[in-house]
Parts: C-alpha cells; structure tokens; sequence
C-alpha cells in the first residue's frame, strides 16, 4: 500500500528506527510547504494527530488514517462518528514505535481490519490515554521521582537501582531522554484530567524535566 | 569473619552462597526441620564454609547476624529482641526484609545503633543490588562498614529511605497495579499486557512476573506499601489480585495463577 507519513523530524526518525523500516513509507515534514497529493495515498500515518490538529479532517481523501491517540483517546480525534470507519488509534510515540509490535486500537471492525490487513503485527488495546505500555511506563517514571523528591535521592541512586534491583531494559533517565520528558508530562497530564490527580499525582521534578528540555520538543 | 542467617528459605540460602562465595565462613539457622534438607547442596559446594545450626546458643559470637525469616513483623520483632541480646557487643544486626519498616523492627532490638537494613534480591547470588536501610538510630560507622563489607562481596550497595516499600519495590508498584486496574475492567487480557511490555525490553510481563513471584507475595508487598503511604488511592490493591489469592491460585509455585502451568515441567 502507498503510505504517506507526517510528523515533525524527529518523530519521523524515530519512527523509521522501528516499524517504520516495515512501512517504506513517504514523509511529508510537518508542516511543510508542500502539500501532498492526498489521494495518492492508500494510508495516511500522522505521528502527532494527538498534539495539534490533524489534517486528516480538512482533506479530501479516501485513505485508512493512522493516528497518534496515546495523549487522547481516538474517540476524542475524530470529529464525527463517521470517521470511525476510516481511522485507527496507534501509539506512535518514540520508543514505543521503534519496537515491532504496533499497540493499536479502533472503532470500528471496518478500520481495524483494514488496518490489520496492512499491519499484522498488531495488539488490539482499549481506546484510553496511554493504552497499556506508555501508561504504565510513564507511571514508573512518575513514582520513581515522585519517590527522588519525597526521599531526597538522587537520580543516579534511582537508576541504579532500577537497572540493578529491578532488571528494568533501561533507567529513568535514559527513558526519559528517549521518550522525551515532556511527553511522559503530557501523558500523566491527560491520565489525571481523566482519572483524577488522587490516582494520577504528577511529580514535580518530572515538569522541570520537561521544560528544561522543552526546546528540543519540536524534535 | 564470621555470619550467621537467620532462616534458610530461599533468600536465606541465597545470602549465605554470596559469602560462602566469598571465603566467609556462613551459619545457617532455621528451626524447621526440613530446612537442612533444603541446603544440603550448598554445604555440599561449600563444605568448609556453610554449616547448619538447629539451635541458637546463649553467647552468639558471630560479627554479623542476618535476619532471613518470613515477612511477619510480631515474628521478626520476637527473633530480633533475642538475637540481640546475645550478640557480640561491636556486632551488626541487619534484616532482609522487603517491605516492613525497619524503624517498627528496631523498636525490639536491644542496641538499636548497630541495626540496619540490608534488604537482597533474588536470586542473591546473581542480584548485585542490595538496599541498605538505616534508621534514625544506626551510627554513621555501621552504615560505613555495611557498604564496604557488601562491596567487598561483590555487591553494589545504595543508602535507601525506610519508607514503604524502600526504592525497588516502591517504583515497581505500578507495573503491578497498573496491569491490574487494566486487567481488572476486562477490556485487556493478561497476554496483552504481558506481550507488550516483553515487546518494550521488560524479561516478562506484570503478570507472567507477578505469577513467578506469587501472586499472594506480591499482594502482600502491596498491600505493605499502599498501607505504609497511607492509603493513596493510586496504590489501592487490586480485587482481582485478592480473588486470586483467596481462590489458592498464587501463581507458578502452585501450577496455577495468571497463567496455567504444567508442574511436572514446571
């Protein structure tokens, strides 16, 4: 199938460090100054359809859209129910996207098995904030500082015991750099506008992370 | 030097091997009368330096002590009371508890400056990572030589906070909970959770890990924590994770927990 993907730089390169070798797709930098020739494209993959509005919903194709819904649930995407038959929820986030498994969610039968019928290697998730594995690794990040400040631990004796203690693939800190900071922010952000912030409290260090490297977000 | 362990389970064993790896002469203490069966093949690797004691003597002239028994304050609290009264008077006492407060367990020991925590993983022998958990009262000195004698066995030792949980099993909590509050609203199987936490780098899943800890373990451990912090409701223990321990099914130790295992391969 003929793919299109739009994301910033950053996004894309994470991207094609993992499934996106698998997709061969075209890239379109957003925002560009070119405009692509929308119906070209069989599948359209926006990596930051959960952050600024998507131009899925401004332009006359017929494609399956593939979107980003891991800060906001794909319901909350799709400006009618209509799209639903044509738009599937992925966690596109780097890390995420650079295993080989595709975390993915739908609503539609129509969409998904469209969507399977291009990507295989695929898990079903409920349609929530975080899905399953952002939402429970952005919660082992937010504990681990929550635990930093309230104990007055350094970040160094956090990771080692993480790698260590725990046998986790990588420590705080180097998740926080691959993820990005500001996204794991802006996911606890959306699971406590969800949920509440007595189940989702967010450290504070886990914010001054983010801004501190929030001039590398656009990357 | 010379180390006595209280209790011969599976940490207590574990403990001992990294000494006696070491060329320091270990006993082994457990009243249970099948505890020597268990190891057996630990003295048998190494003969001159692990021995098995069945009765404590009144004098316990042992540099340190470690307290290896189950997770139960009242029991650890009565056993610690007594060693304590008997030790050599410049000895260190420490226990491996995971998740009890070790100010609560100092409450019963005699000489409460040369106590401490020193809580090991499992495997002991392959974990390098020891928590070393003072309290209000341990002297700066016996948490000086708790590092140095935890390196010189090959350990990398931190200072942890006794806080519920110290530092591992607090910030693995919600790798646990998570999984569970998921699992619990039925929308996302166990498989799932577990496939795609393996497919980030994690050796096993929350819940193919919680069934290879014991599932009532790890509830337990839990349960600790959220009770230690007050009950914040991010830590509430899981229902579904109760039902399981009252329906028996703890995981790979009985055949049966997340996950249906065959016992003889098993």
């Amino acid at each position: 199938m003929r793919a299109l993907v739009i994301g910033s730089q950053g996004r894309i390169e994470a991207l094609m460090r993992g499934i996106g070798q698998r997709w061969q797709p075209d890239f379109w930098i957003y925002p560009g100054r070119v405009a692509p020739g929308w119906n070209y494209y069989e599948v359209i993959v926006d990596l930051e359809a959960d952050e600024r509005p998507s131009p899925a919903f401004s332009v006359a194709s017929q494609a399956l859209w593939v979107l980003s819904a891991v800060k906001k649930p794909l319901r909350r995407l799709l400006p009618s129910s209509s799209w639903a038959q044509r738009c599937v929820g992925v966690n596109l986030l780097p890390v995420f996207c650079e295993r080989q498994l595709i975390e993915a969610t739908a609503l539609s039968e129509e969409a998904w098995n469209l969507f399977q019928s291009w990507e295989p290697q695929t898990c079903r998730v409920p349609d929530d904030v975080g899905m399953v594995s952002a939402r429970l690794l952005a919660l082992i990040i937010n504990e681990a500082l929550l635990l930093q400040s309230e104990a007055a631990l350094s970040l160094e004796t956090i990771d080692l015991a993480v790698k260590l203690g725990l046998n986790y693939p990588r420590t705080i800190t180097e998740w926080g750099q691959a993820i990005g900071w500001h996204h794991i922010l802006q996911l606890m952000e959306a699971l406590q506008a969800e949920y509440g912030a007595d189940v989702y409290p967010i450290a504070p260090s886990l914010r001054t992370f983010a801004t501190q490297t929030s001039s590398f977000s656009s990357l | 030097m010379r180390i006595l362990i209280l209790g011969a389970g599976t940490m207590g064993r574990g403990i001992a091997e990294v000494f006696a790896a070491h060329d320091i002469a270990v006993s082994l203490y457990d009243p249970d009368p099948l505890a020597l069966q268990r190891i057996e093949s630990l003295i048998e690797k190494y003969t001159a330096r692990v021995s098995f004691i069945r009765e404590l003597s009144a004098d316990l002239s042992y540099e340190i002590v470690i307290e290896a028994i189950p997770e139960d304050l009242a029991l650890k609290q009565k056993v610690l009371g007594e060693v304590s009264r008997r030790m050599l008077p410049d000895s260190l006492l420490t226990t491996n508890t995971s998740a009890l407060s070790v100010h609560l367990l100092a409450q019963a020991v005699e000489v409460k400056s040369r106590f401490l925590g020193w809580h090991f993983f499992n495997p002991a022998p392959r974990m390098p990572l020891v928590e070393v958990i003072p309290t209000a009262f341990t002297a700066e000195a016996v948490i000086e030589r708790s590092l140095h004698l935890l390196r010189k066995v090959g350990k990398v030792p931190v200072v942890a906070p006794d806080l519920p949980g110290f530092i591992v099993n607090r910030i693995a909590r919600p790798y646990y909970v998570e999984a569970l509050r998921l699992a619990e609203r039925g929308e996302v199987s166990p498989e799932v959770v577990d496939q795609l936490m393996e497919g980030l780098g994690f050796r096993m899943g929350p819940f193919r890990l919680m069934d290879l800890i014991g599932i009532d373990v790890n509830h337990a451990v839990t349960q600790r924590v959220w009770e230690g912090l007050f009950y914040p409701a991010r830590f509430r223990p899981s229902w579904l994770q109760a039902q399981k321990v009252a329906a028996g099914q703890t995981g790979r130790k009985v055949g049966r927990g997340f996950y249906e295992y065959d016992q003889k391969r098993s």
